[in-house]
């Protein structure tokens, strides 16, 4: 178990070094944008994974990046509010909009949770397109300034100027999204998550409070889909209505469903794969739409477990044809 | 003058209650049968308006014959789509939302590919105009209106008086018992799915000739229908002809004294009836 431990470590210290140089191994400044954006779909992923584990399907979940990144805007641009106070108001908000919803809509066990965050994520849009002061309707919010410069009296400060600067700043946040959803789903918090996926009636007779958790999980998710709605607003300085759409919330799906729900790597590792497909599919982009909708619909019905279930199985091949070889060593 | 402003919207309210009928009776059908939500309804609504706009408004092919057309081109489509990719997912709730939610992106976007992403205008099939009470109602949405009200009165006689209608009222409430007493389930599954999308597409073609035709038109649509059979009641046949009436003037009014902002009121419907009547108006108690 330690040796299993320590690989782990040793494997996510690796990562972690090699998401800091990326910078310096990717010196065009193009596919470092690339990479940032990689990185928040790879957040936005990882919290609809994080709803997901409680067996609930959001449909709206670019809605809420879309609350974060209007309104972090909004209060940068029209209010004059430092960019990271926007951020935690933005992030609550997010939060708050979803304790309503999922209050109303998970009370009921059904179709409700599914059809009302399908609806709220198409009149998110409506409403920022259609409310001028302060969220400049249809034309959006243009030309934010870049993230306040973090002052350290005396020592140093950051400005954010430079695609590296906000690579890193994006890297930082995405960071800590990632690791809290998964020391959450990995809690005793994320077993109720569990317990309630695969059979919520069960949970409900051992008196767990299935609402209270699916909501529970729901508003952690959009928290930070918020936060990768204003991430995005950071690195693009600007945002519209189109930004953030239902295909956006499928885009989530898919990478939630190619990358495998047994644990964070799944997602991660979908929004991974599919945005350096999206990549090699930029020559005949207006088909990328339908390639990603029968892969979704491929991973789904084909592909159960994900890319990580897949490697979980292989891995467990592979261990059960060299287990009895290293019995026999010993 | 005040009276007519009153009574325009509830005319053309009722025309477009009449016609959502049909959407949310489609949805309602698949629904009893799948138990989940088939999330690309509105695509096949959008697929019956543009087998329409084509057959009729560029073939020039008599309208009633294009809607007829239209009923089963959008059947054909919805079974072939319900056999691939619907009848995998065994009617486990999440992966069939995932694949509903694949095939609506997917056919949304391959309409775009083929019929371009513009909204196209159908020359108006009946021109004129009939009009009382001051009160002016094209004669496309007369036609409209009259066409949806045959055709939900046709729906209703065969879902309650005939055998096949009876098999799939059998299938909704128990698929068990249902199978035991020798019904194909199966079979009744594929008739049931290519009925209600023939009734999205048939909607679909009754509405071009009224409104734009877009291939992004489905996922207002989509939303249009489930928050009427919430409000009618899930399952509830009854129910969703009553939510598609109070759906369609209560739209009406709103898009005549509120504008745009209208497009908001089938979630706020939806979050009103879970809040205030969690069964829907017609619903039986879960």
């Amino acid at each position: 178990m330690s040796r299993l431990t320590l690989k782990k470590t040793v494997l996510c210290v690796v990562l972690f070094v090699i998401l800091l140089l990326i910078p310096v191994l990717f010196r065009n400044l193009y596919h470092l944008g690339i990479i940032t954006f990689m990185l928040i779909n790879a957040l936005l992923a990882v919290s609809c994974w994080f709803i997901m584990a409680t067996g609930q399907v959001t449909l709206g979940h670019a809605g809420f990046a879309a609350i974060g990144g209007y309104l972090s805007a909004a209060l940068i641009s029209k209010y004059a509010i430092g960019s990271w106070w926007s951020l935690l108001i933005a992030m609550l908000t997010a939060g708050m909009v979803a304790l309503i919803i999922g209050y109303i809509t998970l009370r009921i066990k059904g179709i409700y949770f599914i059809v009302a965050t399908l609806a709220l994520g198409e009149v998110i849009r409506v409403i920022f397109g259609a409310w001028d002061d302060p969220f400049g309707g249809l034309i959006g919010i243009m030309n934010l300034p870049p993230p306040d410069t973090i002052i350290i009296p005396g020592l140093f400060s950051i400005k954010f100027v430079s695609k590296v600067s906000l690579y890193y700043l994006t890297l930082l946040f995405t960071m800590i999204g990632i690791i809290v959803m998964h020391r959450l789903n990995r809690s005793p918090i994320g077993l109720v998550f569990q317990g309630i996926r695969q059979a919520d009636d069960l949970a409900e007779n051992v008196g767990i409070n299935i609402m209270g958790y699916k909501v529970l999980a729901f508003v952690i998710g959009c928290i930070f889909a918020g936060m990768g709605g204003v991430l995005y607003t950071y690195n693009v300085g600007s945002i519209q209505p189109s930004s953030f759409t239902l295909v956006q919330s499928a885009y989530y799906l898919v990478y939630v469903a190619v990358g495998g729900g047994a644990n964070v790597f799944g997602p991660i590792l979908g929004a991974l794969v599919l945005n350096i497909l999206s990549e090699f599919l930029r020559p005949v982009k207006e088909f990328e739409p339908i390639v990603f909708a029968l892969i979704l619909i491929g991973a789904v019905l084909l592909l159960q477990g994900g890319l990580v279930g897949l490697v979980q199985a292989l891995w467990r091949r592979i261990h059960e044809i060299a287990a009895p070889i290293s019995e026999r060593a010993i | 003058m005040t009276l007519e402003i009153l009574l325009q919207p509830l005319i053309y309210g009722l025309q477009l209650g009449v016609t959502y009928i049909l959407l949310a009776l489609g949805l309602t059908v698949i629904f009893s049968i799948m138990n989940v939500i088939n999330l690309a309804h509105g695509e096949f609504y959008m697929l019956g308006a543009f087998t329409v706009f084509y057959i009729n408004g560029l073939l020039r092919v008599n309208y009633f014959l294009a809607l007829i057309i239209s009923v089963v081109v959008v059947a054909a489509i919805g079974i072939f789509f319900e056999r691939i990719f619907f009848r995998p997912a065994r009617g486990q709730v999440v992966p069939t939302v995932i694949v509903g939610i694949g095939l609506m992106w997917l056919l949304q976007t391959a309409a775009q590919l083929i019929f371009g992403a513009q909204p196209r205008g159908m020359k108006e099939v009946f021109q004129g105009t009939v009009s009382f009470l001051n009160v002016n109602l094209s004669d496309s949405r007369v036609a409209a209106g009259i066409i949806s009200i045959i055709l939900v009165g046709g729906i209703y006689l065969f879902i309650y008086k005939t055998k096949l209608g009876k098999a799939l009222q059998a299938v909704a409430q128990d698929r068990e018992a249902a199978m035991s007493l020798g019904i194909d389930i199966g079979k009744v599954g594929t008739i049931g799915f290519g009925l209600g999308c023939g009734l999205a597409g048939v909607a679909g073609g009754i509405m071009a000739p009224i409104f734009f035709v877009e291939p992004t038109m489905g996922t207002t649509t989509l939303i249009k229908s489930m928050s009427i059979i919430i409000l009618g009641g899930v399952g509830s046949i009854p129910g969703a002809a009553l939510g598609g009436l109070i759906l369609g003037i209560v739209e009406s009014y709103g898009q005549t004294f509120l504008g745009y902002s209208a497009t908001t009121f089938p979630f706020l419907i939806i979050l009103l009836v879970l809040i205030f009547k969690r069964t829907g108006l017609m619903g039986r108690a879960a």
